[in-house]
C-alpha cells in the first residue's frame, strides 16, 4: 500500500505528540502537565482518526484544499520542474538570506538578496539594481531613521 | 459612557491618530487588491507599529484590517479573483456583471456596500456595548474557557479541510503557546534546554513564517507571474448606478449589515460566514432568485455588506472577552499585546475610550476606503500586476525584520522559517493555519482558565448554566455536518 504525502505528514505529527505526552509525563507538577498531556492525547485521538480515514480513501488524491479559487487565466503555470524541486529551490532562496543577514546584517544583504534573485529570474541590470537599491534605502529610511529600531548590521561588520 | 465615547471620538480627530488611519486604510486597500489577504497584511505590518504609542498603532491595524474586504471586493468585479475570502461570494454574481459589461455598477454596489454597512456594524457595536459591559463581567473561569473552546471549534468546522483537520491544527496551537516556562509550578517545557525557548515562542516569527512565508513559497510553487493580467475598463456612470442600487435595495442591505455584525460578534466566525448567509439570505428573500449567479446585483449588495458589516462585531468580541472573533483578530490581538493593550473585560471596564476610538475608527476608515475605491478603483487594479518576484523580495525582506525585532533575536528568523515549511505542509495537506494562530494566541488563556475552572470548581466546572449553554453549542458546532446529512439525505428519499 502506498502511502500519500498528505498521511507521512499526519504520522509526522502524531509521533510528535507521542513524544509531547511523554516529555508532559516527565514534568512531575500536576498544573505543568495537565494541559500538554490532555492536548496531546486529544490530537492523538483525532490524529488517529484522520489516519484511518485518509488511509482508507486511497484512490482520492491528495490535493492543496485552499487557494484553488483563480481562474487559470491569472496563474501562469511554469513548465516541467516538480513541486518539491522548486519548493526547494525557493526555501534555498530564503535560507540563503538568513544566513546572509546573520553573516552581513540586513541592509547589505537585503540590497544583495534582490540584486542576485532578480538578476537570476530574468530581470535586466538597470531594474534589478535600481529596485534593489530602492528598496534598501526605504527600509533602512523606515526602520532606521524613522522608527529608531537598529537592526542587525553583521557578524562581519561587529554584529 | 457618553464622556469615553466623546473622549474617543476626538482622539480619531487627532491630525496623527488620523493620519494612522488614513496609510491603514491606503495599505488596507492595497493589500485587498493584492490579493494576499487579511491575515499576511495584519502580520507584514505588525512590525512597523511595535515603537508607535498604542492609540496610534491600534488605529492603524485597525484601519488596515477593517478595509481589506472593501479592496479585495475590486479584484472580485473586475477578475473574478476574491481579494480576500470573504469576498468569494461576490464573485458568484459581480464576475459575470463585469463581462455582461457592467463592472462600474458592479463595482459601485459592491464598494458602497461595503463602505456603507463597515459604518453601520459600528453604530450596532456602539449601541451593543452597555449591553455587553455586564455580561462580560458576570463571566467566570468556567465560562471563558467554554467560549475558547467554542472559538477553536467553530474555528475548526469552517477550515477548508476536514473539522478534525481543523481542531488538531488549532490543538497543536495551543500546544505551542505552551513552550516555555510556566510560572505557576516552576517548570521549563519543550525548551530543549535553551534559553531562548524559555520565554515561549515568538507571536511575530510565528505568524510571519506560518503567513506570508507560506503565501510566497506557494506562488513560487505554482509559478504565478503575477497575481492578475487582465483588465476591465470601468466607467464612472456605472459606478454611481450600482451605488443608486444600493438605495433601491435599501432593506436587503440593512438586514445583510445586521446579519454581517451578529455572525461577527459569535466567536472565530467573521467575515467567511457572514457574506456566505448574507448572499443566501439576498437569494431567498429575492423576488427573482433564479437571476443570483448569472449577474444579479442584489448578490453583490448582500455579501459584501455583511463581509464589512462583520469587523466591528468582530472586534468588539476581541475587545470584550480578550478572545479573537476570528484569525485576523487573533494576530491585531497580538498587535495589541506588542503595543501593551490587554484585551479582555479590564478594557471594556477601565478603557472604553480606546474601544470607542477604535470602533469610531473603523467607521472613519470604512468611509475613506469607500471614497477612494470609488474615485481610483482602477488605477488601484495595477498593484496586481505588480510582478511575483519584487514581492518575493519585499515580503521576504519585512518577514525576516519582523521576525527580528521584537526580540532582537537572530534565532526568530529560524523560527520564521521553520513555521513557513509547516505552513507549506498545511496548507498543501488541507490542515487550518488560522486554527493554530487562533490557538497559539488563546493557549495561554486556555491553560489558565482550565486550571482555574478546575481548582475552583472540580472536574464537573462545565455544569454551570452559561457553561452547559456553551457545551450545548460546542455539541452541536461538531454535528452540524453529520446533521445537515442525515437531513439532506432525508430530503432527497423524500423526493423520490
Amino acid at each position: 500500500m502506498k502511502i500519500k504525502p498528505g498521511s507521512v505528514f499526519l504520522i509526522f505529527i502524531l509521533l510528535l505528540m507521542i513524544y509531547t505526552a511523554t516529555e508532559a509525563l516527565s514534568f512531575g507538577h500536576y498544573e505543568a502537565m495537565l494541559a500538554p498531556l490532555l492536548l496531546s492525547m486529544a490530537i492523538l485521538g483525532l490524529g488517529a482518526i484522520e489516519l484511518v480515514r485518509e488511509l482508507r480513501s486511497k484512490n482520492k488524491r491528495a490535493q492543496p484544499i485552499e487557494d484553488e479559487d483563480l481562474p487559470p487565466m491569472v496563474v501562469a503555470r511554469v513548465a516541467g520542474g516538480s513541486e518539491m524541486r522548486r519548493f526547494g529551490t525557493a526555501l534555498s532562496w530564503i535560507g540563503g538570506f538568513a544566513l546572509g543577514i546573520y553573516s552581513m546584517g540586513f541592509f547589505i544583504s537585503t540590497l544583495l538578496f534582490a540584486l542576485t534573485y532578480l538578476r537570476v529570474r530574468g530581470l535586466g541590470w538597470l531594474s534589478s539594481t535600481g529596485f534593489a537599491a530602492g528598496f534598501t534605502v526605504l527600509l533602512y529610511v523606515i526602520f532606521e531613521i524613522g522608527l529608531r529600531s537598529h537592526l542587525y548590521r553583521g557578524l562581519v561588520f561587529g554584529g | 459612557m457618553i464622556d469615553a465615547f466623546l473622549q474617543g471620538t476626538a482622539t480619531v480627530f487627532q491630525p496623527m491618530v488620523f493620519l494612522s488611519i488614513l496609510v491603514g486604510v491606503v495599505l488596507g486597500v492595497s493589500v485587498g487588491v493584492t490579493a494576499i489577504g487579511g491575515m499576511v497584511a495584519c502580520a507584514l505590518f505588525l512590525p512597523f507599529v511595535y515603537q508607535l504609542p498604542p492609540e496610534l498603532a491600534l488605529s492603524f491595524l485597525v484601519a488596515l484590517t477593517s478595509v481589506v474586504f472593501t479592496g479585495g471586493s475590486i479584484t472580485s468585479v473586475l477578475l473574478g479573483v476574491p481579494g480576500t475570502a470573504p469576498n468569494a461570494a461576490t464573485v458568484i454574481d459581480g464576475f459575470p456583471m463585469a463581462q455582461k459589461g457592467e463592472a462600474g455598477r458592479a463595482l459601485g454596489a459592491a464598494i458602497g456596500s461595503s463602505m456603507f454597512g463597515g459604518m453601520a456594524s459600528v453604530f450596532l457595536a456602539m449601541a451593543m456595548i452597555p449591553v455587553l459591559k455586564p455580561i462580560v463581567l458576570s463571566f467566570r473561569a468556567p465560562e471563558m474557557f467554554m467560549v475558547i473552546l467554542l472559538g477553536l471549534s467553530f474555528l475548526a468546522i469552517m477550515a477548508a479541510g476536514s473539522p478534525v483537520k481543523g481542531m488538531i491544527s488549532g490543538f497543536l496551537g495551543v500546544l505551542l503557546a505552551l513552550i516555555g516556562f510556566q510560572g505557576v509550578s516552576g517548570v521549563y517545557r519543550f525548551t530543549f534546554g535553551s534559553f531562548f525557548l524559555s520565554d515561549g515562542l515568538d507571536l511575530n516569527g510565528v505568524v510571519l513564517g506560518i503567513f506570508a512565508l507560506t503565501e510566497m513559497f506557494d506562488m513560487i510553487v505554482k509559478g504565478k507571474k503575477t497575481i492578475a493580467m487582465e483588465v476591465r475598463k470601468v466607467g464612472f456612470k456605472g459606478v454611481f448606478q450600482g451605488v443608486k442600487d444600493i438605495w433601491i435595495h435599501k432593506w436587503l442591505w440593512f438586514r445583510c449589515c445586521v446579519i454581517g455584525y451578529v455572525v461577527g460578534i459569535v466567536p472565530a466566525i467573521g467575515g467567511n460566514a457572514a457574506m456566505f448567509v448574507a448572499y443566501g439570505h439576498a437569494k431567498q428573500t429575492s423576488r427573482t432568485p433564479e437571476k443570483f449567479g448569472t449577474g444579479c446585483v442584489e448578490g453583490v449588495i448582500g455579501p459584501e455588506s455583511a463581509n464589512n458589516a462583520s469587523s466591528a462585531g468582530d472586534l468588539l468580541t476581541t475587545m470584550a472577552f480578550g478572545i479573537p472573533g476570528s484569525a485576523v483578530m487573533a494576530l491585531l490581538m497580538g498587535g495589541f499585546l506588542l503595543v501593551g493593550v490587554t484585551p479582555g473585560p479590564v478594557m471594556i471596564k477601565d478603557s472604553l475610550p480606546l474601544v470607542f476610538t477604535l470602533l469610531v475608527g473603523i467607521a472613519v476608515a470604512n468611509w475613506i476606503a469607500g471614497i477612494i475605491c470609488l474615485l481610483i478603483a482602477p488605477q488601484l487594479m495595477k498593484v496586481s500586476f505588480i510582478r511575483i518576484d519584487y514581492l518575493f523580495v519585499i515580503i521576504s525582506a519585512v518577514v525576516f525584520i519582523g521576525a527580528f525585532i521584537s526580540k532582537l533575536s537572530l534565532l526568530d528568523l529560524v523560527v520564521a522559517i521553520v513555521f513557513g515549511v509547516l505552513g507549506y505542509g498545511m496548507k498543501r495537506f488541507g490542515y487550518s493555519r488560522e486554527a493554530l494562530i487562533l490557538g497559539l494566541v488563546l493557549g495561554e488563556l486556555f491553560e489558565f482558565y482550565l486550571t482555574r475552572s478546575l481548582k475552583i470548581f472540580g472536574p464537573t466546572f462545565f455544569m454551570t448554566p452559561t457553561s452547559l449553554v456553551l457545551l450545548v453549542f460546542i455539541i452541536l458546532v461538531f454535528a452540524y455536518p453529520w446533521l445537515k446529512n442525515v437531513f439532506s439525505r432525508r430530503s432527497l428519499k423524500g423526493a423520490q
